[in-house]
């Protein structure tokens, strides 16, 4: 702990094993995960269903305490109370009291972290535009849909003005406006200064926002890099246009094709990318028959549909699909 | 504070949107008022009064310390379950705020629940009042006003250390009889009925003097005397005659009385306060007087005693919803320490528990003989017990029951329906020892188990 000025989110071998009822292990949620996350970074968490990234995040947070391993938080250690003044957390889902207004449950949490009066209410009306909850501050949250919940639970997180904030799937149940705006938001408070560490499995969101990201899978960490760094394909280019016209497209297919030998050329959305790179490092984990205590996303039987290849998000996905979409020459 | 104060105010906003306790707290507050009505008693007033004093403040204890119970034992396991607590616990408060913070909560609610059910409470008292207000004697009137609805302080005669003296007793036998192999329990029997003798017993022209200390702060004008007593047999003309001598002659102006009362019920005798001397101290000597050949026994306890208003009804009554106060701080406390760890019904079951042991604390200890006892009877002497393993288990048994909050020693209801006054000291105990000492103490503990308690972790 040689930085604590840099490294905000500081974690050695972090390991944490649900025990059962007799106090045997029976779920290894978190696998000696050694991470470190500077000031001002937005750091994406990714990996499949049950591979532990929530429950690294509540480690972190203190809602669990680890099996084994160090955990140092803005340079503390995570039990201490006044570190969490500068702390914002989201959690996977917005728990959040049905019985309080939007304005009461921004006011709670207000109160939470001793903000004067006048202060918290002009926070709470703040963060309520902010979130797209103006209009229904004086409506008990029970009645809210989830998206609205969701929003709320944001504007909860965000509170206290905090330095670094703990985001779990900021993005589930939202509308694409609602996508779009948390996604410029955490880049606004990015810009701000701001640490965020982000858990989600909005690939797209993940690539558009994270400096960094770790992939894991059974509790361990697969990968860990720059987003640029982890994508960057050197045997391919990749040009960054506007819509273009048809014509156009099809005026600099035949340019390169012409001048370049027959190159192949694909045109597809940026979005793509982190989605493919995601589900090789899933693959190679499953193919080296690597244990994880959660959900099985790839299926191990070739004999599932083929034909729909072109939706990479269809939980039916198997090895052929995974490998056309990576353009494995094999 | 202002944690705990937020975390409060929540539980309160909880409490008003929650339709099945709305419903509840109206139940209650429909019922309470119409018990005046539904009780009538045997027909007179203070029948009428006291019947309802005792009912309704029994239904006011037994209805909100349930409802306290299960408002403390559904606080924490609660937001653990609904896992709202992850964003509470993530915000920089200590988790004995989050504790504090529910208890407050609850303990409000109760306490406002608990000055609506006084009122109601008081308002019935008043209305049965002017109910009978027509047809009530001047005569049942006075005696409501000296019995029922005032504050009497009881005060007792001195007693000696009646275990001293068998001591004392005994060892001297001891010395006058070195030699003698002694009938150990043959001789401190016949010691107790001597002293019994002595001590109670009040032979034809004979007279047995009561010594009253510590009536310094009586302010009423005239003191009642409450006595009563038994007939070694039963006199022909069923009562027996008996002189009074109130007040020590060489230091006050005493009062001087005739009485014919029968045995075996209570009397009240009124006389006025000036036969009390300067230092506090009243003497009482009563000679038996009675023609036939009898001899008048006192009961142990509760033979004699003199009664002094020391405050009004309302300030007894305030005083008795206070003590009901005590009692559910401890409840909410208990509860929202079960909540810490358990979930709603187990919580339920042991607060319960605690609850059930608690209301019989001093009886319980009575019984196991760990409370002293002045009575004869149960009176054992000091010798050196061999510790059987039943000894052990009763002390164990006491000791344990000692850790219980003692509810009955603070129950108001006789207080009230006697007109006997709750002294300060009795307040002083519940605030000192039931709220402040095991009330903290529970929380305290609730706390240590919350720390340790992982948020994330699915309650079982
Ligand atoms: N309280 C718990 N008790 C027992 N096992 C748990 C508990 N919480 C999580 N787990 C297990 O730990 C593993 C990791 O769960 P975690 O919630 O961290 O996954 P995740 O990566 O957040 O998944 P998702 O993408 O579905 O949110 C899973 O196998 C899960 O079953
Ligand atoms: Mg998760």
């Amino acid at each position: 702990m040689s930085q604590p000025d840099n490294a905000v989110i500081r974690t050695k071998d972090l390991t944490k094993i649900f025990k059962d009822f007799w106090g045997r292990p029976r779920v290894k949620a978190v696998d000696n995960l050694t991470l470190e996350i500077t000031k001002g970074e937005v750091f994406g968490l990714l990996g499949p269903n049950g591979s532990g990234k929530s429950t690294t995040l509540k480690m972190l947070l203190g809602l669990l305490f680890p099996t084994g391993g160090k955990i140092a938080i803005l340079g503390k250690p995570v039990s201490n109370v006044a570190i969490k003044q500068r702390i914002g957390f989201l959690p996977e889902e917005s728990y959040l009291y049905g019985y309080l207004t939007a304005q009461e449950t921004l006011e709670f949490y207000g109160k939470l972290f001793d903000i004067p009066a006048k202060e918290r209410k002009k926070r709470t009306d703040k963060l309520l535009d902010m979130v797209g909850l103006g209009r229904v501050g004086q409506r008990p949250v029970r009645e809210f849909s989830k998206g609205m919940t969701r929003r709320l639970g944001l504007a909860q997180a965000l509170i206290n003005d905090p330095d670094l904030i703990f985001l779990d799937e900021p993005t589930s149940g939202l509308d694409p406006i609602g996508t779009r705006q948390i996604k410029d938001l955490i880049i606004e408070l990015k810009n701000n200064g701001k640490t965020i560490l982000l858990c989600s499995h909005l690939l797209a969101d993940v690539e558009d926002v994270c400096d960094r990201i770790a992939i894991l899978y059974g509790g361990k960490i697969k990968v860990c890099g720059k987003v640029g760094d982890l994508l960057k394909k050197h045997d391919a280019l990749y040009v960054n246009l506007p819509q273009l016209k048809q014509s156009t497209i099809d005026a600099i297919k035949k340019i390169i094709s012409d001048s370049e030998n027959n190159a192949k050329i694909t045109v597809e959305h940026p979005t793509d990318r982190l989605e493919n790179f995601f589900l090789k490092i899933v693959q190679q984990a499953v193919d080296d028959k690597e244990e994880t205590s959660g959900a099985d996303v790839i299926r191990q039987d070739k004999s599932s549909a083929q034909s729909k290849a072109d939706k990479p998000a269809d939980p039916q996905i198997n090895k052929e699909i995974i490998k056309k979409l990576l353009n494995k020459k094999d | 504070m202002k944690s705990i104060a937020a975390i409060a105010n929540k539980t309160l906003l909880k409490a008003m949107h929650d339709k099945f306790f709305i419903g509840v707290i109206l139940f209650f507050l429909v019922v309470l008022p119409s018990l005046p009505v539904v009780l009538y008693g045997d027909g007179t007033t203070e029948g009428h009064l006291k019947l309802y004093i005792s009912y309704s403040m029994h239904f006011v204890i037994f209805f909100l310390s349930l409802l306290t119970i299960f408002m403390g034992c559904a606080s924490i396991n609660e937001e653990l379950e609904k896992k709202q607590m992850f964003t509470v616990i993530t915000k920089p408060v200590h988790r004995w705020q989050v504790v504090c913070g529910h208890w407050l909560g609850v303990t409000l609610i109760s306490g406002l629940l608990l000055i609506a059910a006084g009122s109601i409470n008081y308002a019935g008292v008043l209305y049965i009042l002017s109910q009978h207000k027509d047809t009530i004697t001047e005569e049942e009137k006075t005696v409501i006003e000296e019995n029922l609805l005032t504050a009497r302080a009881v005060v007792t005669p001195e007693q000696p250390d009646t275990r001293e003296l068998i001591e004392k007793e005994l060892k001297n036998y001891r010395k006058e009889h070195p030699d003698e192999d002694i009938d150990y329990d043959q001789v401190v029997k016949q010691i107790k009925q001597n002293l019994f003798y002595s001590m109670y017993c009040v032979p034809q022209r004979h007279e047995k003097l009561f010594k009253f200390t510590g009536l310094n702060k009586v302010t009423a004008d005239t003191l009642n005397i409450r006595f009563k007593y038994y007939s070694s047999s039963k006199p022909g003309d069923a009562t027996i005659t008996a002189r009074w001598i109130f007040g020590d002659p060489e230091k006050v102006y005493p009062v001087r009385l005739l009485s014919e009362k029968t045995p075996e019920v209570y009397h009240t005798i009124k006389i006025p306060a000036s036969v009390i001397d300067t230092e506090g101290n009243l003497s009482i000597k009563f000679i038996n007087y009675d023609e036939e050949y009898l001899t008048v026994i006192f009961p142990e306890q509760n033979g004699i005693e003199v009664m002094y208003r020391t405050h009004t009804f309302t300030i007894n009554f305030l005083k008795g919803y206070l003590l009901i106060f005590f009692q559910l701080i401890v409840l909410s406390a208990l509860g929202v320490m079960f909540s810490s760890f358990l979930s709603f019904p187990v919580a339920v079951i042991m607060t319960l528990f605690v609850y059930a042991i608690g209301s019989q604390a001093v009886s319980v200890l009575q019984i196991l003989g760990s409370v002293s006892d002045s009575s004869f009877t149960l009176i054992e002497l000091r010798k050196e017990e061999p510790l059987t393993f039943f000894t052990v288990a009763q002390k164990i048994l006491g000791a344990f029951i000692r850790l219980f909050p003692q509810f009955d020693k603070i129950n108001p209801v006789s207080y009230l329906t006697d007109g006997r006054a709750i002294d300060s000291k009795l307040i002083a105990w519940g605030l000192g020892v039931l709220v402040l000492l095991k009330g903290a103490c529970i929380l305290a503990l609730g706390s240590i188990i919350f720390q340790k308690k992982e948020i994330a972790k699915v309650i079982i």
